[in-house]
């Protein structure tokens, strides 16, 4: 079950949140954003440096997993991050935040003529296949 | 070390440095090497790239050919293209930069370009121009001569190997086939007239408004701008050819584009 989605922008701006199946509401969605933007940085850190062998966090950091959730993660080569909220017991989605990049980041947010830099996404043909995308894993 | 001096003192002093301080030797040896290593990787790939040209010789010369029998023309060209799209691929999708260069590096004989890079460059000129205007007419007005302009020479540059055409027909089909495969990689879905000087050029799948997607709630889903230098091309053409004419656009649906051509006798 898919909770819900984020993406980061290179700035931390989340560009993108869209929410599913989350029963307790939040009470400030943009500080909350912001605190999980900040804890994957430290994470991040974290990782380089506790690691015994060398590593990217990059592509080494694929989820983490609380009794409650499983957060996952993708960070493309640009630095935007994707990150999907899902119940515990869910396989990795890492794959398919890449195809959510890839075939519709890609096509209709970046070769989107009026997409602005550094603006949120709300375009019809890049929000639409979002959800089905996941239909099939919920 | 005299460094607060002029700057030929500065100069000498960098060259006489150069070979003792550390900072200063890698800078410069390592543009030569990386250079050096390029033309070594590039030295087994040049062979390839004369198999692949002479290929590509054989298929231009099937394009003359194409050109000088005008029934031939209207097949389409992708299988042609199909092939050296596929050898490409691999060079992109690989993340190792070291075997990138040891891929097949496309030559300028193949006459590819990058689709992406056009388009890209295609959004920031017309984001240019509208910010340049004062008003849309305006920006229409100038994105209509530009694309007169690109069209007037483009056609000159498609049609040297084609006989003249008799008839106004003739020129309205070499732009649906030959000029838009160039310019699109495909040819216009529909071509309807009254015969009496008014053509209905449909593209049912217009290149340059396959990426665009409007937020879910805006107002203003007006993108008439980015059809308008196809609809200058147009023009641009049949003037090359001889006909003054008027072009008009419409665009339907989510990426169907239609062109209406009126001869000015």
């Amino acid at each position: 079950m898919i909770y819900n989605i984020y993406i980061f922008n290179k700035d931390g701006l989340c560009v993108y949140y869209e929410e599913w199946n989350k029963r307790k509401q939040s009470v400030n969605l943009a500080e909350d954003q912001k605190l999980l933007f900040g804890m994957l940085y430290s994470l991040k850190a974290f990782i380089s440096t506790s690691s015994p062998k060398p590593i990217d966090p990059k592509t080494g950091f694929h989820c983490f997993k609380t009794s409650t959730y499983k957060l996952h993660y993708y960070e493309t080569l640009s630095c935007i991050k994707f990150i999907i909220l899902t119940d515990p017991n869910t396989p990795d989605l890492r794959e398919d935040l890449k195809k959510i990049y890839s075939s519709i980041f890609v096509e209709y947010v970046v070769k989107n003529p009026i997409y602005q830099l550094k603006s949120t996404i709300k375009f019809y043909a890049f929000v639409n296949p979002i959800k089905p995308n996941f239909k099939q894993k919920t | 070390m005299s460094d607060p001096s002029t700057p030929n003192n500065q100069m000498g002093g960098f060259k006489s440095n150069s070979a003792g301080t550390p900072h200063t030797t890698p800078l410069q040896t390592g543009p030569l090497t990386a250079l050096s290593s390029i033309s070594a990787t590039n030295s087994p790939v040049s062979g390839m790239h004369n198999n692949l040209s002479s290929n590509n010789l054989q298929s231009l010369d099937n394009n003359n050919n194409r050109f000088q029998q005008p029934q031939q023309y209207f097949q389409p060209q992708t299988p042609t293209q199909q092939p050296q799209q596929s050898q490409m691929q691999p060079s992109v999708s690989n993340n190792n930069l070291g075997s990138l260069t040891s891929q097949p590096i496309p030559t300028p004989q193949q006459r590819l370009i990058s689709s992406s890079c056009f388009e890209f460059f295609y959004i920031e000129m017309i984001d240019y121009i509208m910010k340049s205007s004062s008003d849309k007419t305006q920006a229409h007005k100038k994105l209509d001569k530009l694309g007169y302009k690109v069209g007037h020479r483009l056609v000159e540059r498609l049609s040297n190997e084609t006989p003249l055409f008799p008839e106004l027909l003739d020129a309205v089909k070499f732009i649906c086939k030959v000029f838009w495969t160039n310019i699109f990689k495909k040819t216009i879905d529909g071509l309807k007239t009254n015969h009496k000087g008014v053509f209905v050029l449909t593209d049912s799948k217009f290149q340059w408004l396959q990426h665009l997607s409007f937020d879910a709630t805006a107002n203003n889903k007006d993108c008439s701008e980015y059809v308008q230098f196809a609809a200058g091309l147009i023009k641009g053409a049949m003037s090359n050819f001889g006909f003054k004419c008027i072009v008009s656009f419409d665009i339907q649906q989510v990426s169907t584009c239609v062109f209406t051509i009126k001869i000015e006798s």
